[in-house]
């Protein structure tokens, strides 16, 4: 029993991080269409600016803010040169509309992978602090996973209660409901595009560099990070914030268990297997919600 | 005699002919041989990836699902049974038909963006089901097949000449299938479900049909290029029979160089290929991730200059000097010609 609630609760607490990761996916994709397949190598750039500023002696929380700047500042550069060319349009019916976007977003991300290949090589790299651990009755708790919970917690909520009840958050969920009666109403959603992707992947950028404390960052290290954020947004019903930020936890836990109680080789397995069966028996999410938040 | 010029049979043809000329006048060593191998692999399976993405409009990450297994089923039989490569073969195009059923249950009923990431997120699955099996697979060391003595009636050569004109084989006959697919009904069907599925099931086409006999027909001719590819390098591990990078090295030739176009595989795998693979350090000695920078960046650039792809755009830039060519002649034609 010990074992079990070690598990949950080690899930739990990876599960904070891989929803500030999610909600960015689930904001991006909600509101600007982008199904970005670069999104987990965005975490990764936020990891190694962590990584950049560790070496100057900064640790991952206090560097945070920091990535997320940058990796926003790099989504609106990539949103303007590239993908303001080849996002979705609502009025194109056909299967294929999603597919330049698809293209784009694939290729920036190998891009960048090998990008951070060339500046820093194969090994992988750690910031400094970490590896302490919290004593809680039988359990342990890292602790660097444990504030990186509490910054999750904090900033979702704010993000939520943004997108809730602000006037921007509904001016947003406008845009979401219908672009173009958003703009005939006087509203530049060609402004807002960007700018509500940019705020996705500042989350991201936070969230790498949040992982890092934990984590070691590698070229590559994106990639599984993207996958439980797209599982997470599958489930949580693809275009709502608070379904992928619920969802990701879950996907945390299932991750702990398969490792605990299969093979931690396996750990993503237990993953894929839960998607697969929800996409079978309820494709349209877990959880049933509409709208954006 | 203009019909014959422009039937694709006729352009397939001199296709094979003209690259079956290639190592006789313009491959000058075995390391460009080795990039020309590789490239005409990938050409042949990106061509069957169009056969169901760019007809059927089902974009798969995860085409390397079927090449993976191609390549393992391969792997396994020749090394723990002693099979040889053509008993190997209907079992590989069995599992990966099987795959593609497996699949497309889920799938072909969501389509859209749904389908890429089930795609995508199954071969992830199976590159760490490989990893992990490693009693059966080798694990992540993967498999290494003792080379012997060459059997050309096996397809193992000792001169790498002999895998160019399999893979060149293998590419001729996608190619003639992709054409003949395009002209049949089936085709049309397929396009009328890519371009509006609401519609074509209006019309009575049965939707979720199409889209399965199109992606089964598509994983049994890509399983083929993974046993090719197993013949000829002898060695497979998880990574690069399912990672995401064999998935994008399938997929991204036919999105380069234009979905749905019976050319636009071949024009990406030649450019992108080539490319990836002579920046590569292990050829070129350049630091490693260069060559696939400038890959992303490629597909990056065309895409957000001309999203059907490359071949459109050479055929638009051709049309373009043909027009200003066409103009110029006739101008500079003198006015009398002109009542002969």
């Amino acid at each position: 029993m010990t074992i079990f609630v070690q598990t949950v609760l080690g899930g739990l607490l990876l599960g904070g991080v891989y929803s500030l990761v999610s909600a960015g996916l689930a904001l991006s994709f909600g509101v600007t269409n982008i199904v970005d397949f670069a999104h987990g190598d965005f975490v990764t750039v936020g990891m190694y600016v962590a990584v950049v500023l560790g070496g100057a002696g900064i640790g991952p929380l206090l560097s945070a803010p920091v990535a997320a700047i940058v990796v926003a500042l790099f989504g609106i550069l990539i949103y303007t040169t590239a993908l303001r060319r080849v996002v979705d349009r609502p009025q194109d019916t056909s299967d294929a509309r999603h597919v330049p976007q698809l293209v784009v977003t694939f290729a920036l991300g190998i891009v960048i992978q090998n990008a951070l290949l060339l500046g820093f090589g194969p090994d992988q790299r750690t910031t400094p602090g970490g590896g302490h651990v919290l004593m809680l009755g039988p359990f342990t708790l890292d602790r660097a996973q444990l504030i990186a919970f509490c910054l999750a917690v904090t900033i979702l909520g704010l993000l939520l209660i943004t997108l809730r009840s602000t006037p921007l958050g509904r001016v947003i969920s406008a845009v979401v409901d219908d672009q173009e009666v958003v703009t005939l109403l006087g509203i530049r959603s060609g402004r807002l595009l960007p700018l509500v992707f940019a705020v996705g992947l500042g989350l991201t950028g936070f969230a790498g560099s949040v992982i890092s404390s934990y984590f070691p960052a590698a070229p590559a290290s994106g990639l599984s990070f993207m996958t439980i954020a797209f599982i997470a947004v599958v489930l949580g019903g693809m275009r709502n914030v608070l379904g992928a930020v619920v969802a990701a936890p879950l996907i945390g836990i299932t991750q702990q268990i398969t490792a605990t109680y299969l093979s931690p080789e396996i750990a993503n397995l237990g993953v894929y297997a839960v998607f697969i069966t929800v996409l079978l028996v309820r494709p349209h999410g877990l959880f049933g919600l509409k709208g954006l938040a | 005699m203009t019909g014959l010029l422009k039937s694709p049979t006729t352009h397939i043809t001199g296709f094979a002919i003209a690259i079956a000329s290639l190592p006789f006048w313009l491959i000058p060593n075995s390391g460009i041989l080795a990039i020309a191998i590789v490239a005409l692999l990938y050409a042949a399976a990106a061509t069957a990836f169009n056969l169901t993405a760019g007809l059927g409009g089902q974009l798969s990450f995860g085409h390397s699902i079927f090449f993976g297994l191609g390549a393992y089923a391969t792997a396994l039989l020749r090394q723990d049974l002693g099979w040889n490569v053509w008993a190997a073969v209907p079992v590989a195009l069995t599992i990966a038909v099987v795959a593609a059923l497996a699949l497309a249950l889920p799938s072909a009923r969501l389509g859209g963006v749904y389908f890429v990431l089930v795609s995508f997120v199954a071969t992830l699955a199976l590159e760490s089901i490989a990893t992990w099996a490693s009693d059966v697979t080798g694990g992540a060391a993967g498999i290494s097949l003792t080379v012997g003595s060459p059997a050309p009636a096996e397809l193992r050569f000792e001169n790498p000449l002999g895998h160019y004109y399999v893979a060149l084989i293998l590419l001729t006959t996608f190619l003639g299938l992709f054409a003949a697919v395009t002209r049949s009904n089936f085709g049309l069907r397929l396009r009328a479900v890519r371009d509006d599925p609401a519609a074509a099931a209006a019309s009575g086409i049965a939707v979720a049909r199409q889209r399965t006999v199109s992606l089964l027909v598509s994983a049994a001719l890509t399983s083929l290029v993974g046993v090719a590819y197993l013949q000829y390098i002898s060695y497979i591990d998880p990574t690069s029979a399912f990672g995401s990078m064999t998935a994008s090295m399938i997929a991204m030739p036919a999105l380069f160089g234009g979905l749905g176009t019976l050319w636009g595989p071949v024009l990406g795998a030649t450019v992108l290929i080539s490319v990836q693979q002579t920046l590569n350090p292990a050829f070129s000695g350049l630091p490693a991730g260069l060559g696939l920078i400038v890959f992303g960046v490629l597909v990056m650039a065309l895409q957000t200059i001309e999203p059907k792809g490359a071949v459109h755009l050479l055929r638009s830039g051709l049309r373009h000097l043909g027009q200003r060519l066409g103009t110029s002649k006739r101008t500079a034609q003198p006015a009398g010609d002109s009542l002969t």
